[in-house]
């Protein structure tokens, strides 16, 4: 993910007040997380009330405009790609893909 | 069962950090931060905002900082005991006598010239332990004091036992009022058991126990609540240190992590804040 993408994340999690997990699945750490809100703070993109967190009118805007510039429109500028969840090889697009089989859940009946 | 770490919760660890001057760096081999964030997404969300509570009174004192901290108490036990002979001991029972215990850097601070930099100590004399061959080296009259010193004071229990065993190897030559105390940190309840057998102690901070008594009432039953559930999630944590060590319920972690605080803080290697 370019910097711009994993900002765009971050401010994604900040808006819903999401999981970390997301984030350091995607690039960050521990730290950098904390020096990105430190940095967001700064430009003014976000602000931090008591033990909230959360986006200024600024970083909405700018939220709107990274994701329409993204190409992500509607519904989908809430949606982000994880890759945790990617596929390692490609397929065609004719190909089924069968998920593996998750231990102790019992089949569709 | 755990819920991760929001971001919300997340911020507010890292204020909490900040605010202490705590380092946020997960590049080394042992970051508190990043084990700090693991051991809060391993929690229930309740339990995450109940341990970040607590960890607002966390008092953190690395061995750089033993020597400042440790100014202020030597002033005033200095004073109290003016121009009698003080003999510095570590404060260890026998049977820990040559291991290497937290104990000594108070005691090898002692020995070293910094401190004499920044307090006219004399007369005194750092002993390596005491031993039953010390006895005949203590002066005939009453006018000194054997100083037992440590790091930290948790329940008392250590510290009374070493008082105790230092009277009985020196009979009458040594009371009670002459065996004193020095730390950086120690539990109230520690303080209270060595003054009710007569020890002075002098310590930069003496700390009450983490939720009993500091929280009123409702909170108080709620965290207390709350602790028990994320000690059941513990393995193989040993009843005797359920809230720290004879529930003292410290909130502290010194150049090690004292035994007596929660085990939430230590016990669980690799993922929890601190070592021990």
């Amino acid at each position: 993910m370019s910097d711009e993408e994993l900002t765009l994340l971050l401010m994604q999690i900040i808006r819903n007040d999401g999981n970390i997990d997301t984030l350091l699945d995607n690039g960050f750490t521990y730290s950098s997380l904390s020096l990105s809100i430190s940095r967001l703070k700064e430009d003014g993109l976000i602000e931090i009330d008591s033990r909230q967190i959360q986006l200024t009118e600024e970083g909405r805007r700018w939220f709107d405009r990274t994701t329409r510039t993204a190409g992500k429109r509607g519904i989908y500028k809430y949606f982000f790609d994880s890759r945790q969840y990617r596929l390692e090889e490609r397929y065609p697009v004719e190909a089924v893909y069968v998920p593996p089989k998750i231990e102790g859940r019992s089949p569709v009946e | 069962m755990s819920e991760g770490l929001s971001i919300g919760r997340f911020n507010c660890l890292k204020t909490l950090f900040e605010s202490k001057h705590w380092a946020i760096d997960d590049s080394l081999e042992i970051s508190t931060f990043s084990r700090f964030c693991k051991t809060l997404g391993s929690l229930t969300e309740p339990q995450q905002d109940m341990l970040l509570k607590i960890s607002e009174r966390f008092l953190h004192i690395s061995q750089k900082d033993y020597l400042e901290n440790m100014i202020e108490p030597l002033s005033r036990l200095r004073k109290e005991t003016m121009g009698e002979m003080l003999f510095f001991a570590c404060c260890l029972p026998p049977e820990d006598i040559g291991k290497c215990k937290s104990s000594m850097t108070i005691l090898y601070l002692l020995k070293g010239s910094t401190i004499k930099t920044r307090i006219g100590l004399d007369p005194y004399k750092a002993l390596e332990c005491f031993k039953e061959e010390t006895i005949k080296y203590l002066p005939k009259n009453d006018k000194f004091r054997i100083v037992l010193v440590d790091d930290f004071i948790g329940s008392g229990e250590t510290a009374v036992a070493v008082a105790e065993y230092i009277k009985r190897l020196a009979g009458d030559k040594v009371q009670s009022s002459q065996i004193m105390f020095l730390s950086i940190v120690a539990m109230q309840r520690g303080v209270e058991a060595l003054e009710e057998k007569g020890y002075l102690v002098f310590s930069k901070f003496i700390c009450k126990r983490g939720i009993s008594d500091s929280y009123d009432e409702p909170l108080k039953s709620q965290f207390i609540t709350q602790m028990r559930e994320v000690e059941s999630g513990l393995k193989k944590l040993e009843d005797k240190f359920r809230f720290g060590y004879q529930g003292s319920e410290a909130l502290v972690c010194m150049e090690r992590c004292p035994n007596n605080t929660f085990p939430i803080y230590w016990r669980t290697k690799g993922v929890a804040p601190y070592e021990r």
